[in-house]
């Protein structure tokens, strides 16, 4: 069992990244990296009076993995394939029209 | 729109470099981890080669079919009883204790280890043990309607019974050689637990024996040398991997009363449970005495303390690997130091064996380097884990159940690659585990102690085995297939001269020297080496 989630993991995360670098279905990778990232950041959740665990740095409530969530969210609400990434040439009818 | 150039007549350049723009960015990433971990592959491949270390497992031994083995056991004791659950015989008061355990702690796979044994086909015919309750436990575990187990009031009546083809022995340390000679010229096939003698004439009467009864099988109760990792470190070794070794350090580090020696004493002992007189054999006549019963191990008369009990452990070990058999010259000194309760062996002790024309091979100029010392160093008041180390000119090598090698900063085989920041001096540059891959559960401090030494399990393809169980089997083959095991006569009579060098050092505080070609230790003139040696009178 713990094989397949370590290759799901492998995938998801190897996704989520070409997803967002290339910028190719980027709603879709910023849903797989909000899961991802929740799960990471439950798995270890930096609470009072948890064991922390090897990581760089005190963290109380937030953490990396909490921010990198919301940065994720507030990436979720802009419309991208408007103006970068591969799915911009897919959607040329909603590309907003230059400025003069 | 209709004005700019565009490809297929959609997407403009400013539509493109907008759109593909993240394309070369996920490409250096990529391209960047690709590299590091190939560069990382590349160097860990090259070090593994020039290294050249072949791990390999011993060759298994022999099969186990035929007709079975009658097998007499001689010293039902805590050790006794350990070797019959090695050859796959455990008393129902173990089974059961066992069953509960697991129950309790579902990590605790003892009782189901000792299930999964190899059946090596033999059968318990036959015991001798003076106290009552011991030998009644063997019969009451041991004995099937199929097959009865005898008992025998003395040993010689159990080897000359014709009832038994091989004896295992286990009673206390005076007693390893006068029941081993009499099994052997009686036609027994034996198995002596360590040290292999108490005396140092009797080494000498054992090694005769032995030698005029060449069709005996004849195994010394070192199970390290079952250990996976030891073939490992002897090619190690032969590779001239640490240039020459000029030190070896082994160490006992103990700190509860069991390790101590301070055994339990049974309730039911008493001078009519105990053949009393059995039991001192040649051992100086004293009144009945519950602790000397159970606890010899503390008295020069029955036991020989850390140079005969632990010390031989950790030379056999390394001469196992090394072979360099016995030292020039000893030198020991400790004292009781920790358990001042009566005993009158050391609880402290170091022991120098000195090896001036030993070498492994060296890589520098030739003549530069020749000759070794070996340490050992024990205590019983202190439970630090130090290991074993075995350290050369161009590498140190830490021996245990794990083999780790740091290579030297001044080292001049390694010299270019130090200088070259290939090797990191601080870094391991080879581990060998074969641990890997297998889930342990150690179960505490003292048995990580044991297991590191080789002494209670090892590794086989990843799984836990017991080494006393595979040290048996060797032993057994070779008495069905034909062979010498690896712990004969030769290894053991350099380990017990070695062990008594080290005993005579102590007790006579100077120097003791041995003479190759006579094959003696030299004593002074007039001096009963022997009698100085297990002289029980000794007084803190």
């Amino acid at each position: 069992m713990i094989g397949v989630a370590d290759t799901l993991n492998i995938v998801g995360l190897i996704a989520v990244g070409i997803g967002l670098l290339l910028g190719l279905k980027i709603r879709w990778a910023c849903v797989g990296g909000i899961l991802l990232l929740a799960l990471y950041y439950l798995a270890h959740p930096p609470f009072p009076g948890l064991e922390q665990g090897p990581a760089e740095g005190s963290y109380w409530i937030v953490n990396k993995n909490l921010i990198e969530l919301a940065a994720l969210l507030v990436l979720y609400q802009f419309p991208v394939y408007t103006s970068f990434g591969i799915e911009r040439l897919f959607n040329r009818k909603k590309v907003e029209p230059a400025n003069g | 729109m209709k004005n700019e150039n565009t490809i297929f007549n959609r997407w403009s350049r400013r539509d493109m470099l907008k759109s593909i723009a993240g394309i070369p960015v996920l490409g250096t990433v990529w391209f960047a981890g690709a590299k590091l971990t190939g560069a990382a592959k590349q160097e860990k491949e090259f070090l593994l080669e020039t290294l050249n270390i072949k791990a390999a497992a011993p060759p298994a031994s022999g099969s186990m079919a035929g007709s079975p083995i009658r097998l007499g056991v001689i010293g039902f004791g805590i050790r006794g009883e350990q070797l019959c659950r090695a050859l796959g015989f455990a008393t129902k008061e173990w089974l059961a204790s066992m069953k509960e355990s697991a129950e309790k702690n579902p990590n605790d796979s003892r009782l189901k280890e000792f299930l999964e044994q190899e059946n090596l086909n033999i059968k318990i015919t036959a015991v001798c043990d003076v106290f009552d309750v011991n030998a009644e436990r063997v019969i009451n575990s041991f004995s099937t309607p199929e097959n009865k187990v005898t008992r025998f009031a003395t040993h010689k009546q159990l080897v000359a019974s014709g009832q038994v083809d091989a004896v295992i022995i286990a009673a206390p340390d005076h007693w390893h050689a006068p029941m081993a000679i009499d099994a052997i010229t009686a036609g027994v096939h034996v198995y002596v637990e360590k040290p292999m003698t108490h005396s140092i004439s009797e080494t000498y009467a054992l090694r005769d024996a032995v030698r005029s009864n060449d069709k005996i099988v004849f195994q010394v109760g070192h199970q390290h040398r079952q250990t996976q990792s030891f073939l490992t470190a002897m090619d190690i070794i032969n590779k001239k991997t640490l240039g020459h070794i000029s030190l070896v350090t082994t160490n006992t580090n103990r700190n509860d009363d069991n390790g101590a020696w301070q055994y339990d004493i049974h309730e039911k002992a008493s001078p009519q449970t105990i053949d009393w007189e059995m039991f001192l054999g040649n051992a100086p006549k004293v009144p009945f005495n519950k602790e000397h019963f159970f606890r010899w191990r503390k008295w020069w008369a029955y036991g020989s303390g850390l140079s005969g009990d632990l010390l031989t452990h950790d030379y056999d070990r390394i001469n196992c690997l090394l072979k360099m058999g016995i030292p020039n010259s000893v030198m020991a000194s400790g004292g009781i130091y920790t358990h001042r309760d009566g005993r009158n062996v050391p609880d402290v002790l170091q022991v120098n064996m000195e090896y001036p024309d030993f070498s492994t091979g060296g890589s520098q100029a030739a003549g530069k380097e020749k000759g070794m010392t070996f340490i050992y160093s024990a205590t019983l008041g202190n439970q630090f884990d130090r290991g074993t180390y075995l350290m050369g000119h161009d590498a140190t090598m830490e021996l245990g159940n794990m083999i780790t090698i740091h290579a030297d900063a001044r080292s001049t085989r390694f010299a270019d690659m130090i200088k070259e920041k290939r090797i990191d001096p601080n870094v391991p540059i080879y581990q060998y585990n074969p641990m890997a891959n297998a889930t342990d559960a150690v179960t505490s401090a003292t048995a990580k102690y044991f297991a590191n030494k080789g002494l209670l399990w090892t590794y086989r393809d990843g799984k836990r085995v017991d080494s006393t169980f595979l040290h048996m089997r060797e032993w057994l083959s070779c008495i069905r297939n034909g062979g010498t095991p690896s712990c004969s006569i030769t290894e053991g009579f350099q380990e017990a001269i070695s062990a008594h060098m080290a005993g005579l050092s102590y007790k006579l505080g100077r120097r003791i020297e041995w003479d190759a070609a006579a094959e003696k230790i030299i004593s002074k003139p007039g001096e009963d080496l022997d009698a100085i040696l297990i002289n029980n009178e000794v007084v803190v």
